[in-house]
């Protein structure tokens, strides 16, 4: 009785363990968090991962959300972000995509072809500058109190990005680890009888 | 402050507890002062496990209600599993070791069920720990620490200072990867800079690290006498060469009960240590990072 009481707790921390690694390993679950006590062994951390929205109105203009902590709409707290890069699921990226949908978006006046001073005299300055003039049809854009600026949205593209590092190429790059895509309802109109 | 007579007093208690009955006393007191500082993420249940650690602490005779563990078990599980996948692994820890506590308490061999128990869970943490270094495919190559190394805030000072490299740079490589997210492009290839010197760093200390928690793990669960001391030094070397570096205090802590309490009753010296250590991991709340590399 006295060793399976000393065996007991050692044998919870190793299923939690086995579990940990197999939501990590096949799922979408950070190897940092969990239980399985992988932290120190994947650049695949929170700090590392990155929430990513982009609407599509409606004459098929993309246009990026910029979710910020201050601004965001009820549902989409501190705990809820961080929850859902420690594990994303469909189910919470299709309520921050609801979410969006539901709030009132303006266009920032930020121009998205700017980078900071300090990443712009860096070795990746040339590179990031040219990306975001490729990239400027996508407009960086903020939920905040106001009039909405787009007639429709068709689409809102949700998805959580994970850095990846090619040891080989000595690269490294984001990749979407979980996407998913949220439509609004259209509302039927009743047509009445003349 | 503490008065002359408090600090006699713990002078005393710790006295107490190095000189051997008093050791399992002292393992439980320690663990309720973890508890009390770290144990709970949320903050209602915070509150219930610090005055439930706080009585236990000051009433001698509640440390041995069992019921109260059990509490203490199960405000850990509820304040902390709400958020199972959020929460640090010191937390995990601190949850199995407040449950053996818990169960050790029935039997009248508590002390060596409990000191099984610690030894077979710092096993398991440190096996998991290797596993996970091994199956993740980032370790061995040492792209996983060069690439911390880089872009890890709390590390990037020291990257500056021991590779040479200018400190702009090493922030340079951050902000890049944060300029991507924020701006969510992906599949945007970027090069990671070459740095020789830190290169060959971090693959020795990926090695030394694999090396160090392999050891340690196995050394724990194989429970050989002969290993006694070689296990201790390893868990040691490993507590003060990581935690130096990255300060996670409260891992440390728990880890240097998971060792404290595997000190046989007359080895008054690796006790000694382990205390010692305590004490000397609170060095690490300085910022030496700041301090020594801020020049560069």
């Amino acid at each position: 009785m006295a060793t399976l009481r000393s065996i007991a707790v050692p044998v919870v921390l190793v299923v939690v363990a086995a579990v940990q690694i197999a939501l990590a390993e096949l799922g979408t679950l950070t190897p940092w968090k969990g239980g399985g006590f992988g932290m120190f062994a994947s650049v695949d951390a929170i700090g590392n991962r990155f929430l990513s929205v982009t609407l599509t109105d409606n004459v098929g203009g993309k246009h990026k959300v910029a979710v910020k902590p201050l601004a965001r709409p009820a549902p989409l707290t501190n705990d809820f972000m961080t929850q859902t890069l420690c594990f994303p699921t469909v189910g919470r990226l299709k309520a921050i995509g609801a979410s969006v949908l539901a709030a009132n978006l303006v266009v920032s006046t930020a121009d998205p072809a700017v980078i900071p001073t300090s990443l712009a005299y860096s070795p990746y300055g040339p590179l990031l500058a040219n990306l975001s003039r490729t990239a400027s049809d996508l407009e960086i854009i903020g939920p905040v109190r106001g009039t909405s600026s787009f007639e429709e949205i068709w689409d809102v593209e949700v998805s959580v990005l994970r850095v990846r590092v090619d040891g080989a190429t000595g690269r490294f790059m984001l990749q979407p680890l979980l996407l998913t895509n949220v439509r609004p309802t259209i509302k039927a109109i009743a047509l009445q009888p003349r | 402050m503490l008065s002359a007579d408090g600090t006699a007093t713990i002078t005393r208690e710790i006295r107490i507890g190095i000189e051997g009955e008093g050791h399992f006393v002292l393992v439980l007191r320690l663990t309720l002062v973890m508890l009390m500082l770290y144990g709970a993420s949320s903050p209602a249940l915070a509150v219930a496990v610090q005055i439930t650690c706080a009585l236990m602490l000051l009433f001698p005779q509640l440390l041995w209600y069992r019921r109260l563990w059990v509490l203490l078990v199960l405000a850990m599980v509820l304040g902390n599993g709400r958020e199972w996948y959020a929460i640090d692994n010191h937390k995990y820890l601190m949850t199995y070791w407040t449950l053996a506590c818990a169960l050790s308490l029935r039997d009248s061999q508590a002390p060596v069920l409990l000191r099984n128990t610690a030894r077979l869970i710092v096993g398991g943490v440190f096996l998991s720990a290797t596993l996970w270094k091994l199956i993740a495919g980032q370790y061995i190559n040492g792209s996983f620490l060069y690439f911390t190394f880089l872009t890890d805030p709390r590390l990037q000072l020291l990257t500056a200072g021991i590779s040479g490299v200018p400190r702009e740079e090493v922030l340079a490589i951050r902000q890049a990867l944060d300029f991507l997210g924020g701006r969510g492009m992906y599949g945007v290839a970027l090069p990671v800079p070459t740095f020789p010197a830190l290169k060959v760093l971090t693959l020795s200390l990926s090695w030394m690290a694999l090396l160090i928690e392999g050891s340690v793990g196995l050394m724990n669960l194989s429970g050989s006498l002969r290993l006694y001391a070689l296990r201790h030094s390893a868990l040691m070397a490993f507590i003060v060469l990581t935690y130096f570096l990255l300060p996670v205090f409260p891992f440390a802590f728990v880890l240097i009960l998971l060792g404290f309490v595997q000190c046989r009753d007359d080895d008054e010296v690796m006790k000694i240590r382990y205390l010692v250590i305590l004490g000397f991991m609170h060095l690490t709340l300085i910022p030496w990072q700041t301090i020594v590399f801020s020049r560069w």
